[in-house]
């Protein structure tokens, strides 16, 4: 289904819950009746091009949103970013490891075992932490660095540096490696997990860290497949400004 | 289920691409696991980056000598090309590829091509439907987790460097599990190695 402004919001999510967070990261708040996304957008100051272009690309993974590039400012990708970064840090990672936290109390696992998972997750966030923070310290400010410049057309020294000193594709490989620990996690507890009593427990773990893994990887695959054709675009152009 | 073998896709129409996905999800063993246009800068890094084992690619993305030198740098690496052919592709093109998957067949022969395909690279990979370690396996986990090198546990075991990767990946595959610090967990987990042996 491609998702568009004349619809009601509440039809939209009926159909995929899994938006939820996204409209949350955008202030929307429950309770908005029988509004078109539209009207939503404008009652809370939401750019409707660039909201609808994120909820199509959760939605539906095919969903390449070429023509729409160009059509909202880099710093607005940027922004939403750095609000789901916070989503992940402040709420979904602390949600999951108060769960593993309180395994020992919920199960008859040994502890050697538990140990393992918990200082496994936390190797696993660590790794998260850093691959973020190094998207809000470097990547996200040149990119908001190189916006401005082709606009302005002053580009400064500092830009080309960087461009020479770091190239966009590795970043993506970057996304590759965060999403490997997450998923042996995910098939060690599946596949490997010794024998319990009362699995419950992680059964509720394993269906926190499936959320955890689809939103990621939506996050990433924006960054991946928006942020990153915009940027190498707006690479192009910088070299044939400076020419 | 076992294995899936992994595509990447390269071709620029996306009617194309939709309907080959469509076509390769009828089949359980394989799934695609990145499209591309064409296009894209520095293709040859990206799609390397997926390690698909299979890659089908539509051939008139290209001008002709740099089709060749793109078959050529990915025929060192240990995958099928399959070409994504029609009714212009001239003979010469075709080819260049072991298997083509013509857009004018039915969906009958393009099955068969896939599922040819399937059979192939299922054979090379008869060792990892087997999902539990051999005893050389966990010998090799087992110095893995220790923080052994590649190079360190071929000179210890008297084996080239090649063998040992291969065993890797072999154990990687058996498992379901990439990652150095997932190993250490199962190979813990199930007491491949000791406590007291990793730090
Ligand atoms: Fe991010
Ligand atoms: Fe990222």
């Amino acid at each position: 289904m491609l998702i568009q402004k004349e619809m009601k919001l509440a039809d939209v999510i009926h159909h995929d819950h899994f938006l939820i967070p996204v409209i949350n990261r955008f202030g929307i708040h429950l309770g908005f009746g029988d509004k078109t996304i539209d009207e939503l957008c404008r009652e809370n100051d939401i750019n409707t091009i660039f909201f609808l272009t994120i909820l199509n690309a959760y939605h539906d993974h095919e969903y390449f949103p070429k023509k729409h590039l160009q059509s909202f400012p880099a710093s607005l990708l940027v922004n939403y970013l750095l609000k789901s970064h916070q989503y992940y840090l402040d709420e979904k990672v602390p949600e999951i490891e108060k769960l593993i936290v309180s395994l020992p109390d919920e199960t008859d696992m040994d502890n050697g075992t538990l140990t393992l998972l918990e200082n496994f997750f936390s190797e696993y966030k660590q790794e998260l932490i850093n691959h973020i923070r190094r998207e809000e310290d470097l990547v996200y400010p040149y990119i908001v660095e190189m916006e401005k410049a082709v606009s302005s057309g002053v580009i400064p020294d500092s830009v080309f540096k960087q461009m020479a000193d770091y190239s966009i594709t590795d970043y993506e490989a970057e996304h590759e490696n965060v999403e490997e620990k997450l998923f042996d996690l995910k098939n060690i507890i599946i596949k490997y997990l010794p024998e319990t009593k009362d699995d419950r427990p992680f059964f509720k773990i394993l269906k926190e860290l499936f959320a955890l893994e689809n939103d990621l990887n939506d996050h990433s695959r924006i960054e991946d497949l928006i942020l990153v054709p915009k940027v190498e675009a707006m690479e192009r152009k910088l070299k044939s400004m400076k020419r | 289920m076992g294995y899936r073998q992994k595509i990447v896709l390269v071709e620029p129409a996306y009617l194309i691409r939709a309907g080959l996905r469509k076509i390769i999800s009828e089949l359980p063993g394989m799934s695609v696991v990145e499209t591309f246009e064409g296009n894209e800068i520095r293709l040859i890094d990206k799609i390397l980056s997926k390690t698909p084992d299979v890659v089908i690619i539509n051939p008139d993305v290209f001008k002709k000598n740099e089709l060749i030198s793109f078959i050529n740098k990915l025929n060192n690496e240990n995958l099928v090309l399959v070409g994504l052919t029609g009714r212009h592709t001239s003979f010469g093109c075709k080819s260049h590829f072991r298997y083509c998957l013509d857009s004018g067949e039915s969906k009958y022969d393009l099955l068969e091509v896939l599922k040819k395909i399937n059979r192939s690279l299922q054979t090379k990979n008869i060792e990892s439907e087997n999902t539990s370690l051999t005893q050389r396996e966990k010998i090799i986990l087992n110095r893995v987790v220790r923080g052994q090198t590649t190079q360190e546990i071929a000179d210890s075991l008297f084996l080239s460097v090649h063998t040992v990767n291969t065993h890797r990946k072999n154990i990687s595959n058996k498992l379901g599990i990439k990652t150095l610090s997932g190993l250490t967990v199962y190979a813990l987990m199930n007491k491949i190695v000791g406590m007291d042996e990793v730090e």
